[in-house]
C-alpha cells in the first residue's frame, strides 16, 4: 500500500471514529482536530517522518475510538447546536 | 429482453441528482460550479483530504462502503456516478 493511500485511509478512519462521539462539542472538536492535523503536516515528504506521523496518528485513532465509545456510555441531552432533528 | 433483472441497480438520472446534491452541499464547494463532469481537485478546488470526505458523504447517502482502492479512483462526479450505478447494494 502506497504512503498516500495509507495516509488517506488513516484520515478516513479518524474521521469515522470522530463522528461517533455522542457529545456535540467533543465530536466537533475531534473532526476539526483531525482535519487540521493532517493539513498541518501536508508538506512532509520524508518517508521516515511520514511513517512516524502515521504511527502517531494510529495511536490517536485508538484514543479517539476508546473515548468515543466511553462517550456513548454516558449519553447527555442533545446540544443546542444540534437542534431537535432525529 | 431476457430474464436478467436490473431492479437492484439505481436509476442513473436519480443517482446523478443525488451525487450532485451531496457535492453541492459540501461546505467548501461553490454549488454553482458543480456539474456531472466536475473534477473534485481541479474544478472544485478540493484537496485529497476533502475528496476523502466527499467519498464518505457518498457512502452515507447511498448506504454503501467504498474500499480505499476504489475510493482513490473517484476523482470526479462522473466517477462517483459510474461507481454507484454499478454497485448492486447502493440504496
Amino acid at each position: 500500500m502506497g504512503e498516500r493511500t495509507q495516509v488517506l485511509a488513516l484520515f478516513k478512519k479518524l474521521m469515522r471514529a470522530s463522528r461517533s462521539f455522542t457529545h456535540y462539542n467533543f465530536r466537533e472538536y475531534a473532526l476539526r482536530r483531525v482535519r487540521l492535523g493532517f493539513r498541518e503536516k501536508a508538506g512532509v515528504s520524508d518517508p521516515a517522518q511520514i511513517a512516524e506521523l502515521v504511527g502517531e496518528g494510529s495511536k490517536q485513532l485508538e484514543v479517539v475510538r476508546k473515548q468515543a465509545l466511553i462517550s456513548q456510555l454516558y449519553p447527555q441531552a442533545r446540544h443546542v447546536m444540534e437542534g431537535t432533528r432525529k | 429482453m431476457g430474464a436478467r433483472s436490473f431492479a437492484t441497480f439505481l436509476d442513473r438520472a436519480d443517482v446523478t441528482d443525488r451525487v450532485l446534491g451531496v457535492v453541492k452541499s459540501f461546505e467548501k464547494v461553490d454549488p454553482a460550479k458543480v456539474t456531472a463532469k466536475s473534477h473534485f481537485v481541479s474544478d472544485l478546488g478540493l484537496d485529497s483530504l476533502d475528496t476523502v470526505e466527499v467519498v464518505m458523504a457518498f457512502e452515507d447517502e447511498f448506504t454503501l462502503e467504498i474500499e480505499d482502492k476504489e475510493a482513490e479512483k473517484i476523482q470526479t462526479c462522473e466517477d462517483a456516478i459510474n461507481f454507484i450505478c454499478a454497485h448492486p447494494h447502493a440504496k
